[in-house]
């Protein structure tokens, strides 16, 4: 289930910049389970291992003009794709903030 | 009998003490002594001149523990090296099941059909065998997946590298608590040369990262054995740490603060991303001064463990556990 179908379930309005981070996500995962994240889903549930992992932080970083903080590069920190995409919108908007 | 809801997968674990810990839950048995060398620190370059491109670097948990499992834990281990799994070892696989015993197989990952991990060859992998069909074994892989696989037996027998027939011998032997003080010792300080070795990975890091580290395949750090061995370091770090906790249990004192071994895995962990993330980054040199930044407090936080083990060494046995 994508982003889209997952808004159909569930009252919340997801802004721009959460539905292009869980996009920038998708895009890093394999074909094969890619058409099946829900934002509720843990990163190991969906094929995404230590590399994948970083890869798809780097990916968000250039899409978003930020960097994670260090402490978050720990796939632990991430319990659901739903608590990354939300990190990515606090940073974007601090970033915006401070500019 | 394994049932389905017993499989779960142990992905704190590295694949061959994966293996293990399966075989343990199956049969009810504590294996935490296993991990109590699991603080070790080893880093070896196979050839000079290549530097990082074939450093090494593993916890001490493997094959060299197995007399501790069979002696203090109850799991006693037989392993059949290639050259001797003839004709004759495809019926004691199945003898070895009927009689409720799992087996275990070494196999290099190419081999196995389940192999979920980006890298597709050339590395050791471990799982375990707990029924069989006609003409198939049921394979348990609480690593890569934690579920039951199917795998011709004739296959397995034909690309294994070796075969380990497990038997539970908990009826027979000591108490994992009655296990000597010296045996504790020797397991927890099994690498004399860590301020050596580190010194030389952080040495290596800095000198030559920047040169050699330039990969952009998945495949190629997958195979890297920088990430593959840190990666052991968190599992054994968070192992040491349960083992740490077993010691608690036992009455042993141990004056380490609670967690602050897996503080240092997760910098371990934090380690690993960064390095990772060195093969992503434009600006390499920014990453590489944080993962040295960290590697030096990481060494600072491992000697101050190390040398309060070592300086209570003679203090942790008390009370109830009398002198071996």
């Amino acid at each position: 289930m994508g982003i889209e179908q997952y808004l159909i379930s569930s009252p919340q309005k997801y802004s721009e910049i959460q539905q292009k981070a869980f996009e920038v996500i998708i895009a890093n995962l394999s074909e094969k389970v890619s058409d099946n994240v829900s934002l509720d889903m843990d990163f190991n549930s969906i094929g995404l291992n230590s590399i994948t992992f970083i890869k798809t932080i780097v990916a968000l970083e250039c899409e978003f003009d930020f960097e994670f903080d260090d402490e978050m590069l720990l796939i632990t920190k991430f319990p659901t794709v739903k608590s990354m995409v939300e990190y990515v919108e606090s940073k974007t908007t601090t970033n915006f903030e401070n500019a | 009998m394994l049932l389905k809801s017993d499989l779960k997968k142990h992905s704190k674990l590295n694949c061959h003490d994966s293996m293990i810990q399966t075989i343990a839950d199956y049969f009810a048995l504590d294996v935490r002594l296993y991990f109590l060398d699991a603080f070790g620190f080893e880093y070896r370059r196979r050839n000079d001149n290549q530097a990082l491109e074939s450093a090494y670097i593993w916890h001490k948990s493997g094959e060299k523990g197995h007399s501790l499992l069979r002696d203090y834990c109850g799991l006693n281990i037989d392993i059949f090296k290639r050259s001797l799994l003839n004709s004759l070892i495809m019926q004691q696989i199945k003898d070895s099941i009927y009689n409720g015993n799992p087996v275990g197989v070494e196999m290099d990952l190419q081999y196995i059909p389940w192999n979920n991990l980006s890298l597709h060859e050339y590395r050791t992998h471990y799982f375990s065998i707990f029924g069989y069909t006609e003409n198939n074994a049921v394979c348990v892989d609480n690593y890569l997946t934690g579920q039951m696989h199917y795998y011709n037996i004739d296959s397995i027998v034909k690309h294994a590298n070796s075969l380990y027939f497990f038997k539970n011998e908990n009826q027979n032997v000591h108490k994992a608590s009655d296990a000597p003080f010296s045996l504790i010792l020797n397991q927890l300080y099994s690498d004399p040369k860590y301020h050596q070795m580190m010194q030389l990975f952080i040495n290596d890091i800095s000198q030559t990262t920047l040169h050699t580290y330039d990969k952009d395949s998945l495949v190629e750090l997958a195979n890297d054995e920088i990430i593959y061995g840190i990666t052991n370091i968190v599992w054994g770090r968070i192992h040491f740490q349960q083992s740490l906790d077993m010691l608690f249990e036992f009455g042993y004192r141990v004056p380490i603060s609670e967690g602050s071994v897996i503080d240092i895995s997760e910098t371990w962990d934090k380690i690993k991303g960064l390095y990772i993330k060195l093969a992503y980054v434009k600006d390499k040199t920014s990453i590489l001064n944080r993962v040295l930044a960290l590697l030096h407090i990481i060494h600072e936080q491992e000697s101050h463990i190390r040398n309060i083990l070592t300086n209570n060494s003679m203090n942790l046995k008390i009370d109830t556990i009398l002198n071996d």
